[in-house]
């Protein structure tokens, strides 16, 4: 009996420490760059100039099927590994300024309608063909072959020289430079004849080429001896892995198993800040944001409005959401102040945000008045839908509503399901999806046009706001542009407005590296970009 | 006679059962979690969706003595709701999967020839799919919510019942007892059905007890995937699967739940062993002769073994 | 006899056959009823119309169902197992490269567990009642009442997060060292066998006492032959009956509970990608996944029970 009774004894005492060991929660430690509102490039200059050699290993949570192939690459997770190989015509700059890449030089000519690019001499495909307008060509009848969206409004192709090359449209269009000369990558003309061969190789201009590539585990890329930038690229070797999990990015930045990481969630962030909390504080890792506006994923509730059963068709129950809310509460609690709260399509601060316009703020006693003058006294039931991501955001807004007598049955749907419904429009009752915030024209031509491309089914069509959109195209210059994007923010988000979705919170992705990586800009210039052609690791 | 017998059997069964202090620990156990879950409004001390967003990710403390999630919602009361979802799908997936076994059962037994080769043939085909592959498939189509995944995870549990059932026909089919009824007159498949309810029922109790435990891990497993319930109401493995995201800030928010859903399998596990001790000698109540027994209790001590072998996943 | 016994094989091969084919009919009628596109999935939300049936036309998903099924058993034999939308490249292939992860778990996971569990059960059913056997028997109970992701997740905030032994992702390649390799599938060996120690040393230990007190055994011992002998040649000959069924069976669950193991540990095997595809709606892989396992069990309770036949005579009928 004795024995007996000491092995349990023991027993016991072995399973409390090892509970104790596990259980005691680590203090939520300070995060390394709290203050969203200053972009920076996170580190101090570094004492030497660019040094070249190395590996880069950095963590992202998305690969794309297979980077050979580059018309295929459409998605803005992939656009970043893939920009290791291939470029295109032009890029953005830091204030979102399209600059020469391939294309040194380009002229739009509204009246005929055309574009005309003029491009760079001397750059050789990885392969050894030239780049030149018969290129150009190739490449972009080969992404219109494949009904890529970017050239649907190209009507035609003239080769001027070989390094000038016009592209007539169909109609004009102000937002087809920048799709077509951000969107569209080059391969070489000789790889596009034989697809198979580039199956796991790439054939394209850019610093560097696929080494080798782990279908779903890794690619690696490896220097690219003819790069047209001499003396670039600095590193030798890059490597994107595939790390889904933030848990797992955050332990392999302390095994030094990766250099750097993209956190594109809140929670991914948060779970890199706080486990690599003693690196951020010796300034061993370091963490990069954009906070310009140019960069930033946001995420609303859109509502099916075009449904007239559905009380959401009436423009003053959607602004009773909107008053009934206290977006900047909710903002600062779920994300502790990482994601920017804002109201409009733009960040306060940025050249459309209309600051003068009378704004919807936090008032529940107005949003039960709205509701009971459309007819809902007592509130509605309804449902609210969103992906597995999302959960706790729809959570804490479904608790929210209740106030103003909402009551939305959460519903979170796989991520397959969501993306089906991005693209349908059909739902019911509130839906919790991401927009990209860029270029207005670009975006509200998707939602508000002849041809909406998103959420079609869930928007009303309003002619007044698709007059908008066509305004949006056709300004002239940069102040008329403002003006009538300001004039399209208070016709949607104003006291007034159509509210057809309801911002909620802006999140900028994070890049987390080592301090001896520099020079990457990543996330400078575009949310999924950073320039590996000029970033160089510190030896 | 048959009175007789079922005052015999009861009060030996019942003995049996609480013969071993741990069995009756167990028991206690199981009964006190349920009434817990049960009376979730009067026992919790907060809801299971009260978002406080001045204490999110708190350790224990006096006023959350679980500590508190990423909401600020309290750890210790939306354990105890918790609760519900995994008796209630562990019992109605139960229920539906014996129900629908059974009858395959029965059905394959009596009818025998190419309509039991094709119920079997399928069962075999259902069964050579692992259990959490085969329930994430079924959630998949179905979507998610407790229903759906009770029908998902019975779909799993099916075969178990109906091999159970089937052997037990074909065995029982042709005994003396059974035969000397249809020679009386009476119709061959109520017969055989009438003679063998009794002994299946007693196997399957055995079964029952052993996947219930199955459920609620497959339940948790699902949960834990991001399959389960929707929110804002909590399960167990849902909760682990929230944990898991802070696991570096808050590991508690993780661990708890598991080790509760550890304890409620256990116990369910162990007085299933004692419920099959205590149903064991019934089956020297069949007039099978020796060899068949040995065979079938055998093959049901393996199948309710790999029973409680599919719960943990 | 022997006509009998092979017809009696080639009866139960036919049996297997008739299932996989069953289950072929199962998946793909299951596979209809999944709500979601593999296409958009694949294309991203900024898909036009025009872009998706484009696609759609281009890998076959506009054809009338019963065509697509026997496209799809066409491509069972000739090698490449259908074309999988999210990873752009034939199924053949990509099972091919991630299937020598999960066989090298579950292979180490069987052998470890195998030889612990038997041992463990041995120990427990000699020392029957002692303070030994308590202690193992409290363990497997426990042991297989542990749900396997929240032993993944215990053993992830000890080793990998708070002591930084072993790696938290990603499979580290022998070709790496036999040092890094260990550590590296130490953690996902020990999940996986966890349950399957328990069940194992469970049923060795009710199975030994069921046989301590045969007949043959009570003959043997006085005759007087060594303990060590019977328990080897009699005992654990006869425990083997039972504790095959199981085997095999857990090698079916074990298979099922490396999804969730690779998952957790983020190794690029089976059960990853079979997540991975689910979510994209890539069902075409995901489908073949779950036959290529699916058969494997098959096979292995083929095996088996042709096996039950030359082991028990008793069981012959």
């Amino acid at each position: 009996m004795t024995s007996r009774k000491r092995f349990w004894a023991i027993l016991l005492c072995v399973c409390l420490m090892f509970t104790l060991a596990a259980c005691t929660p680590k203090p939520a430690e300070p995060q390394g760059n709290t203050d969203p509102s200053q972009g920076t490039q996170g580190n101090e200059q570094p004492t030497t100039g660019p040094q070249t050699g190395g590996k880069l290993t950095v963590a992202v949570s998305n690969l794309f099927a297979d980077y050979g192939y580059a018309p295929r690459i459409s998605n803005n997770a992939a656009l970043m590994q893939a920009w290791a190989a291939y470029e295109s015509l032009l890029t953005t700059d830091a204030n979102g300024n399209d600059v020469p890449l391939l294309a040194t030089k380009w002229e739009s000519n509204p009246s005929e309608p055309s574009i005309t690019f003029y491009l760079r001499e001397g750059v050789k495909f990885s392969d050894g063909e030239p780049f030149n307008a018969a290129a150009v060509q190739r490449n972009m009848e080969e992404y219109a072959s494949i009904n890529r969206s970017e050239l649907a409004n190209i009507e035609s192709y003239e080769i001027i020289n070989d390094y000038t090359i016009k592209l007539h449209q169909k109609a004009w269009s102000s937002a087809d430079l920048h799709t077509i000369g951000f969107y569209v990558l080059f391969t070489s003309p000789k790889a596009l004849q034989n697809v198979d061969s580039i199956k796991d190789r790439s054939a394209g201009t850019g610093p560097f080429m696929i080494k080798s590539f782990e279908s779903g585990v890794r690619i690696v890329y490896e220097k690219n001896p003819n790069y047209w930038q001499e003396g670039k690229p600095y590193l030798d070797e890059l490597e994107f892995v595939l790390i889904a999990d933030a848990s797992a990015m955050s332990s392999a930045f302390r095994a030094k198993d990766i250099e750097a990481a993209f956190a594109t969630t809140f929670v991914a962030g948060d779970t890199i800040s706080s486990g690599c909390a003693a690196q951020i504080r010796s300034g061993e890792v370091v963490s990069e944001k954009n906070s310009n506006g140019l960069v930033a994923v946001g995420r609303g509730l859109i509502f099916d409005s075009s449904n007239s059963n559905s009380p959401f068709s009436d423009a003053r129950v959607r602004r009773a959401v909107a008053w009934g809310l206290d977006e900047e509460l909710l903002n600062n609690a779920i994300f502790q102040g990482q994601q920017m709260w804002t109201d409009q399509f733009a960040l306060p601060g940025q050249a459309s945000y209309n600051d003068s316009m009378k704004k919807v703020g936090y008032d529940v006693e107005k949003a039960k008045a709205l509701l009971a003058e459309a007819g809902y006294p007592n509130g509605f039931n309804t449902v609210i839908t969103g992906a597995p991501s999302d959960q706790t955001m729809i959570t804490a807004v479904a608790n929210s509503l209740k106030e103003i007598g909402i009551n939305a049955e959460v519903t979170v749907v796989d991520t397959a399901t969501f993306n089906s419904v991005l693209v349908s429009g059909v739902f019911d009752g509130i839906y919790v999806f991401p927009y990209t915030m860029g270029d207005m024209a670009f975006y509200m031509n998707k939602v508000f046009s002849a041809t909406p491309t998103s959420f079609k089914a869930a928007i009303p069509n309003t002619p007044v706001l698709i007059d908008q959109v066509k305004k949006l195209f056709a300004a002239g210059s940069d102040a008329d542009k403002v003006k009538v994007e300001k004039e399209m923010e208070e016709m949607l988000f104003g006291e007034d407005g159509y509210f057809f979705w309801d911002p909620m919170t802006v999140m900028s992705p994070t890049f987390f590296k080592i301090s001896a990586l520099h020079d990457d800009q990543a996330l400078q210039t575009s949310q999924w970009k950073a320039v590996w052609a000029d970033a160089w690791l510190e030896q | 006679m048959n009175k007789k017998k079922k005052k015999i059997t009861d009060s030996r069964f019942v003995r049996v059962i609480l013969a071993r202090k741990s069995v009756v620990f167990c028991l206690i156990v199981l009964i006190v979690t349920l009434l817990i879950s049960i009376f979730a409004d009067q026992v919790a001390p907060y809801g299971y969706d009260d978002q406080d967003y001045t204490s999110i990710l708190q350790g224990a403390s006096s006023k959350h003595l679980l500590g508190t999630d990423v909401l600020g919602r309290d750890i210790l009361s939306r354990l105890i709701y918790g609760g519900r979802v995994s008796f209630s799908v562990g019992a109605l997936t139960v229920v539906m999967a014996s129900i629908i076994g059974i009858a395959l059962g029965l059905v394959a037994g009596v009818a025998g020839g190419t309509i039991s080769a094709v119920i079997m043939r399928t069962i075999d085909a259902i069964s050579a799919v692992p259990t959490t592959i085969m329930s994430l498939f079924v959630t998949a189509i179905l979507g998610r919510g407790i229903v759906n995944m009770c029908i998902a995870i019975a779909i799993t549990l099916v075969p178990s019942y109906c091999r159970i059932t089937r052997s037990q026909v074909l065995s029982i089919r042709n005994a003396d007892y059974v035969v000397a009824g249809t020679l009386a007159g009476n119709n061959r498949t109520l017969n055989t059905i009438k003679h063998i309810l009794p002994n299946t029922i007693s196997l399957n109790i055995v079964m029952i007890t052993m996947n219930i435990g199955a459920a609620i891990m497959c339940e948790s497993t699902l949960s834990f995937l991001g399959m389960g319930v929707n929110p804002p109401m909590p399960s167990w493995g849902s909760m682990v699967n929230d944990g898991y995201t802070y696991l570096e800030r808050l590991p508690l928010m993780a661990i708890i739940p598991g080790v509760y859903i550890m304890i409620v399998v256990l116990c369910f596990n162990i007085v299933g062993d004692a419920v099959r001790d205590a149903l064991d000698p019934k089956l020297k109540g069949t007039l099978a002769d020796a060899r068949t027994k040995k065979r079938n209790r055998m093959k049901a001590e393996a199948a309710s073994a790999a029973a409680a072998a599919g719960a943990e996943e | 006899m022997k006509g009998k016994q092979v017809r009696k094989i080639l009866k139960r091969v036919l049996q297997s056959l008739i299932t996989i084919v069953l289950l072929t009919v199962i998946l793909f009628l299951l596979m209809q009823l999944i709500p979601g596109n593999p296409i958009i999935n694949f294309l991203g939300s900024n898909a036009t119309d025009e872009e998706i049936a484009y696609y759609t036309h281009l890998y076959g998903y506009d054809l009338p169902v019963w065509q697509q099924y026997v496209n799809w058993i066409k491509s069972m034999f000739d090698g490449t197992m259908g074309f999988s939308v999210s990873l752009q490249r034939n199924v053949s292939e990509i099972i091919f490269s991630r299937i020598g992860v999960t066989l090298t778990l579950v292979t180490w996971a069987f052998i470890v567990s195998v030889i612990l569990g038997v041992a463990f059960g041995i120990i427990a059913a000699l020392n029957r009642g002692k303070a030994v056997d308590t202690v193992i028997s409290i363990l497997s109970n426990a042991g297989i009442a542990m749900p396997v992701f929240w032993i993944g997740i215990i053993l992830i905030l000890i080793f990998a997060i708070r002591l930084g032994i072993c790696p938290s992702y990603g499979y580290t390649p022998i070709s790496k060292g036999l040092g890094p390799w260990f550590r590296g599938i130490v953690l996902p060996v020990t999940v996986l066998s966890f349950p399957s120690i328990s069940i194992f040393a469970r049923q060795t230990r009710s199975s030994m006492l069921d046989v301590i007190n045969q007949d043959y055994v009570m003959t043997a011992k006085s005759k007087g032959v060594k303990k060590r002998d019977i328990i080897f040649k009699h005992q654990l000959r006869n425990a083997l009956v039972p504790l095959l069924t199981i085997i095999v069976n857990r090698f079916a669950q074990m298979m099922g509970a490396t999804v969730l193991t690779e998952n957790i540990f983020t190794l690029p095997g089976m059960g990853s990608l079979m997540i991975n595809s689910i979510n994209s709606r890539d069902l075409q892989l995901f489908v073949d996944c779950i036959l290529v396992i699916a058969v494997f069990v098959t096979v292995a309770n083929l095996i088996v029970d042709i096996l039950y036949g030359f082991i028990d005579p008793r069981t012959k009928e």
